[in-house]
């Protein structure tokens, strides 16, 4: 057999080839840094995602039309690009939080960054996958950097515990989305979406019994990352337990990544199974909703709130998902970015207030911070603001984008009900509010965060509060992702 | 009824499998429910040899699974050195229903679908070669090639960071 | 000439008496190779449905699925480790610092 190795157009993976590169470079150099300057790792880690970060923003506008290559395993349109950079943001992000609170936790690895940046590639291949293989490889290559990292304060018993029950669950999971894929597979012959698509058309197997119960088990298997309904329990547990900084990362890049994926699975692979994944997550988005306000309520640990709040997130970005139109993707996109700023900025503010033997994750350290520290407790408000979705913020455009895009494809009652938990939802952030304005202080050691979380805080703070008031350009770009996202239908 | 001699192989592979497979669950003391495991893998890989065409595959899960990973499994679950009183399990009732219900979640599932699969399998008939296979990894999925290659650093790079003791 | 809807049932079957195990069971080795055992089941299934369609990609993602099995495991019991320097006990119920 005579052998022909085509080369692949290498050119669309130049972001991800750099990631690999940057992060097996990260750990050569951490060999020859000294134990107490760990730091420059980080600040090396940062540099090199921004400019990972600027590479990939130069191939937007040579992708108005989707590019595939790797034989059709890998695609890269505007829509991998808009979540690529969530990613690249909310890492930066996160490794500016981390500088100090890794110093105090005194678990100051080169690992960790180099970690992250693997966990980071792995999400990038995800959402530029038009494979099931390479969706479900780059899932892995995410959750076992996630795992590790979540447990990376080896000697917190809480820490390794949330990181074993991660763990465990994930596996678990993932168990069942490969059978997902098994059956996809054995319905219709191929793992690539484009092809599951024409073979669905072709065969007429909208409702063959393979496929839809294959639907169930990918989105059971994507829906632990995003943490709906059925599977969020584990969310408070691991957010409580993991380092600040990667709770503050698990709540958004990991849900982006795997929304992503979802969205792309099925509306490129399986959308001529609608009737049935509508219904599908018609009823998981009203339970996610509403399981996760509701308990949010009950929390008096921030961090658990946070967690909470973040599944009803889930639950109105699926509204999203649900509408299957062009509005839908859009505001699946800009929620992303803006859920980005204002969550890791309500995360920056617990670790903020991390201390030497006080986690700063009780809602009671929060108490009269509108004294002690009034510019703090005005950034959180802005958070807070914005995580309930109320004006001037980046959270109430993202949330009304979606409302009317689930409004445009009549989902009424949905809509209704989203409201109705948007308004519960204020109850709980409220009550920090509450406690930062009402309550008088308790004495305090001084706090003394590090520069790169307050550079982070206000970075975060001024997007929220800037694409809330003028979120046009944002906007304009979410709207181009969103048509060439759905071009690819018609 | 006619009965085929590669009948008489399945079935006796399956069953073999099938009660490896319940030894793993169902015995006590890890060590021999490792040892189950890795009579499971090793039919498994006789299966796939002698049914399935798939010598590649076969060959890898005898390395692979049964070599690497079983024996990663053996020497953690030593290292630990548990006294007796770690393998008693108290049968939680709410555990149990869970398995349960998953188990009659999947068997609903095996009712249903046993009527969709079409296709027969033709051992003896060659299956695939090294050859074909490593042409199709190298082509089409060189990507995900590349990609696992990430993937087992990121595990080992992974698991040195947790479990060195010294930072 | 063996009925692919044999191998399929069989390997659910396996599939099923792994997820009983990964459910019901406490100690967490048993756990961990509960999941091995299921992702063996996918295997099985997906090597006898791409040998009956004559068909290379089933063979090609088992062969990632045994590559990421031995990742996982390599993790797994990393952290069992970790856990259990801090702990001294490898049973999941016992592990309950953080309430569910």
């Amino acid at each position: 057999m005579n052998v022909t190795v085509p080369m692949p157009n290498l050119s669309l993976v130049v972001p991800e080839i750099l990631m690999v590169i940057l992060a097996c470079g990260l750990l050569l150099v951490d060999l020859f840094i000294p134990k107490d300057r760990k730091r420059v790792v980080g600040y090396i880690a940062l540099a090199g995602v921004v400019v990972v970060g600027v590479v990939t923003a130069a191939f937007w506008g040579k992708m108005a039309q989707p590019a595939t290559t790797f034989s059709g395993t890998f695609v890269l349109d505007r829509f991998a690009l808009f979540f690529k950079e969530v990613f690249l943001f909310t890492t930066g992000i996160t490794i500016l939080i981390s500088l100090k609170y890794l110093e105090i936790e005194k678990v100051s690895l080169g690992e960790y960054y180099a970690l992250m940046l693997f966990c980071t590639l792995g999400m990038m291949i995800m959402v530029s996958g038009a494979d099931l293989i390479v969706i479900y490889l780059g899932i892995e290559t995410m959750a076992l950097s996630v795992y590790v990292l979540a447990g990376f304060m080896k000697f917190d018993h809480k820490c390794t515990e949330a990181a074993l029950k991660y763990f465990l669950l994930g596996v678990f999971i993932s168990g069942i989305l490969l059978y997902g894929i098994t059956l996809i597979y054995a319905a219709t012959g191929s793992t690539q979406l484009a092809q599951v698509a024409a073979v669905i058309k072709e065969k007429g197997l909208a409702k063959n019994p393979l496929l839809v119960l294959a639907m169930f088990m990918l989105a059971a298997g994507l829906g632990l990352e995003i943490a709906m309904a059925p599977f969020h329990f584990w969310a408070p547990d691991v957010y409580e337990g993991a380092p600040t900084p990667i709770t503050a990362f698990i709540s958004v890049a990991p849900k982006a990544a795997a929304f992503a994926a979802l969205v792309r699975i099925f509306y490129h692979g399986i959308q001529l199974l609608e009737p049935q994944w509508q219904i599908l997550l018609w009823i998981i988005c009203a339970v996610t909703m509403t399981i996760g306000n509701v308990t949010a309520l009950m929390q008096q640990n921030v961090k658990r709130m946070l967690a909470y709040s973040s599944v009803a997130h889930a639950g109105y970005i699926l509204l999203g998902v649900l509408a299957a139109n062009q509005v839908g993707v859009q505001g699946i996109a800009f929620y992303f970015f803006a859920y980005a700023f204002m969550n890791m900025g309500a995360f920056g503010l617990v670790i903020y207030l991390r201390r030497e033997n006080i986690v700063g994750d009780d809602i009671d350290d929060f108490k009269g911070l509108a004294q002690t520290h009034p510019l703090l407790a005005v950034i959180m408000v802005v958070f807070l603001l914005s995580l309930a979705g109320i004006p001037p913020t980046a959270g109430f455009v993202g949330k009304f984008l979606l409302f009317a895009a689930a409004i445009k494809a009549g989902f009424y009652w949905l809509v209704a009900l989203a409201a109705l938990n948007s308004v519960v939802a204020l109850f709980y952030y409220f009550r920090i509010a509450k406690a930062m304005y009402m309550q008088s202080p308790e004495p305090l050691p001084q706090l003394s965060p590090g520069r790169g979380l307050v550079l982070a805080l206000v970075v975060v703070g001024v997007f929220t509060l800037f694409f809330g008031i003028y979120p046009q350009p944002l906007m304009s770009l979410a709207k181009d992702t969103a048509h060439t996202f759905m071009m690819f239908l018609s | 009824m006619m009965i085929n001699a590669w009948d008489v192989v399945f079935f006796f592979l399956a069953g073999l499998i099938l009660l490896s497979a319940l030894g793993v669950v169902f015995i006590r003391h890890p060590v021999y429910s490792a040892l189950s495991l890795l009579a499971n893998l090793c039919v498994t890989a006789i299966l796939y040899l002698s049914l399935m065409g798939a010598p590649f595959i076969a060959m890898v899960q005898i390395i692979v699974y049964a070599g690497a990973i079983m024996v990663f499994f053996l020497f953690v679950i030593m290292l630990m050195n548990l006294s007796k009183g770690e393998y008693q399990e108290r049968a939680v009732p709410w555990r149990l229903l869970l398995g349960l219900g998953a188990a009659a979640l999947f068997a609903f599932q095996i009712f249903i679908l046993a009527g969709e699969w079409r296709g027969v399998l033709s051992p003896g008939a060659g299956g695939f070669g090294v050859k074909a296979l490593s042409h199709f990894i190298f082509t089409r999925y060189i990507l995900a090639f590349e990609l696992v290659s990430v993937l087992i650093f990121v595990a080992a790079l992974g698991a040195v960071a947790l479990a060195k003791k010294k930072l | 000439m063996i009925p692919l809807s044999h191998i399929i049932i069989f390997s659910l079957i396996i599939f099923t008496i792994g997820m009983v195990g990964a459910l019901s069971r406490r100690n967490v080795f048993i756990v961990l190779m509960s999941i091995e055992l299921m992702l063996n089941a996918v295997n099985i299934a997906l090597i006898g449905v791409s040998s009956a369609m004559g068909n290379l990609i089933g063979q090609v993602l088992a062969i990632f699925i045994i590559t990421v099995a031995a990742g996982e495991a390599a993790v797994g019991l990393a952290i069992v480790v970790a856990l259990y320097r801090n702990r001294l006990t490898v049973n999941v119920d016992a592990i309950n610092l953080l309430k569910w």
